[in-house]
């Protein structure tokens, strides 16, 4: 019985490798953009589903398995410790001196992830790279060099205390274009909340993405050459005017994807329904072929 | 008690991290496979999510793979996650068909006609099989779900699970001596 399951387990993976490798064969470019969509606008609840899950996962019998070993090892170290200190005890003055620390904590380290595949993918974890100084205005100081015109002919009054007005602080400056933007269009304009996020390059693409506050996504992505996207035979799509021509304009869960072509190039972007046609009305060129 | 905190929280994160990299490693089979079937990004959508939480609950059994075996167990649970959202969508009585007389037998298949088929020829034998009867053998096989988890998956009874697994392994058996081989 053993055997039989172990030659139809040898079976089963092998079907499994042969069906993954006839899905690789078979996947269109169409297919490819549309799957690299769907993973644009979905991937923050996938990744936001595993962290929970994972700390789910682990909280039932291992950890406490765990936690209890741990237990042990402690106890019986600090009972071999006490062992020790009872044959050779130390004079209460030679004594050394332990300062505690009141509590510690574990952060999980903010560097970003990187997988290596063969495109890879740079993910960022929680907090957005800081790519520019922010650039500090000097605030106007209070002129101090006043010479009062009437002097004082007594007692001289104690010179006026010059209270200094506060000084708003500078906000950092918004960035809305890519350090190293290899295609040649990107949007003029960001809503005001949003800037330069992350950018992924793909073998004929490349995707910017821009962030709010409250980590709603604006993605850009040129492609290219013009390419056909396939999508979904019950989405609803229409066609809207723009930038001279026309644009798909697909609904979304989080609002719309409008796709278009200019100059050879397909362009798409992904964006609230408020917002979308704004930001695509402001993409230009940004640099000559 | 500082020790078992860290170490729990070592783990977690190691865990999220393993998971994230298959995640982003393989996303484009995994959505691919998911809107091939769904044909729809929303269903797509919810095929992947369902798929990373089954990958989750394996995530022993994953770390063993080499990455081609993991690939394809991605893929595969993909595959059944979006399958059964389809057919819940067409609303198909997934076990409205069986018989309870099926449950004679253990429905093993013969120790030695698989030995003498042979890898390659099993695997043959397996494709060729009904299409749920595939999956259940990929299911119990590859994925190493247990008949208590396939029920769940498949949104059936694990007596629907056994049914349906000694049916596949009956009709495997008899594709093999069709086929001439082992005997």
């Amino acid at each position: 019985m053993k055997r039989e399951e172990d030659i139809l387990r040898e079976a089963c993976a092998l079907l499994a490798q042969e069906e993954t490798q006839e899905l690789e064969k078979s996947i269109s470019p169409k297919m490819e953009q549309a799957a690299d969509a769907l993973y644009q606008r979905h991937r923050r609840r996938v990744f936001a589903l595993i962290s929970q899950n994972t700390k789910r996962q682990k909280g039932r019998l291992a950890p406490y398995l765990r936690a209890a070993a741990c237990l042990v090892l402690a106890l019986g170290a600090a009972w071999l410790f006490g062992q020790q200190n009872m044959k050779d005890p130390v004079p209460a003055d030679q004594l050394p001196t332990v300062s505690v620390m009141p509590y510690f904590t574990v952060e999980p380290s903010p560097s970003p992830s990187v997988i290596p595949t063969d495109n890879p993918t740079i993910i960022p974890t929680e907090t957005p790279e800081m790519t520019e100084i922010p650039t500090i205005i000097p605030t106007e100081t209070p002129n101090q060099t006043e010479i009062p015109t009437e002097i004082p002919t007594e007692t001289p009054s104690p010179a006026p205390t010059m209270t200094p007005e506060p000084t708003a602080t500078p906000a950092p400056e918004r960035k809305i274009r890519p350090d190293d933007w290899s295609g040649l269009y990107l949007p003029g304009r960001m809503p005001d909340a949003y800037q330069w996020f992350s950018s992924q390059e793909g073998e004929n693409k490349r995707t910017a993405v821009y962030t709010d506050p409250d980590g709603k996504e604006i993605t850009f992505t040129e492609y290219d050459a013009e390419e056909s996207i396939q999508i979904p035979e019950d989405a609803e799509a229409d066609y809207v005017p723009l930038l001279g021509g026309v644009a798909l304009r697909i609904k979304t869960e989080e609002g719309v994807t409008l796709i278009w072509q200019m100059d050879g190039r397909t362009l798409m972007l992904t964006a609230g329904e408020a917002q979308a046609m704004e930001i695509a009305e402001s993409v230009e060129k940004i640099s000559a072929e | 008690m500082f020790f078992p905190l860290i170490f729990l929280l070592i783990e977690n994160e190691d865990d999220r991290l393993f998971l994230e990299g298959v995640y982003m490693e393989h996303h484009g089979l995994m959505y691919a496979q998911a809107l091939k079937i769904t044909r729809n990004s929303q269903e797509a959508e919810d095929a992947v999510s369902e798929g990373m939480l089954a990958l989750i609950k394996k995530i022993d059994l994953l770390r063993t793979l080499p990455c081609n075996k993991l690939r394809a167990y991605v893929v595969i649970t993909v595959k059944h996650m979006a399958l059964n959202r389809y057919k819940q969508k067409k609303r198909e009585n997934v076990a409205g068909d069986i018989a309870i007389e099926d449950l004679a037998g253990n429905g093993s298949v013969d120790e030695n006609l698989l030995s003498q088929a042979g890898i390659e020829q099993v695997k043959n034998a397996i494709a060729a099989l009904p299409k749920r009867e595939k999956d259940i053998m990929l299911m119990k096989y590859f994925r190493e779900l247990n008949d208590a988890e396939i029920a769940e998956e498949m949104g059936v009874k694990e007596v629907s699970v056994r049914v349906h697994l000694s049916r596949a392994r009956k009709h495997l058996a008899q594709v093999l001596q069709e086929r001439g081989m082992g005997l």
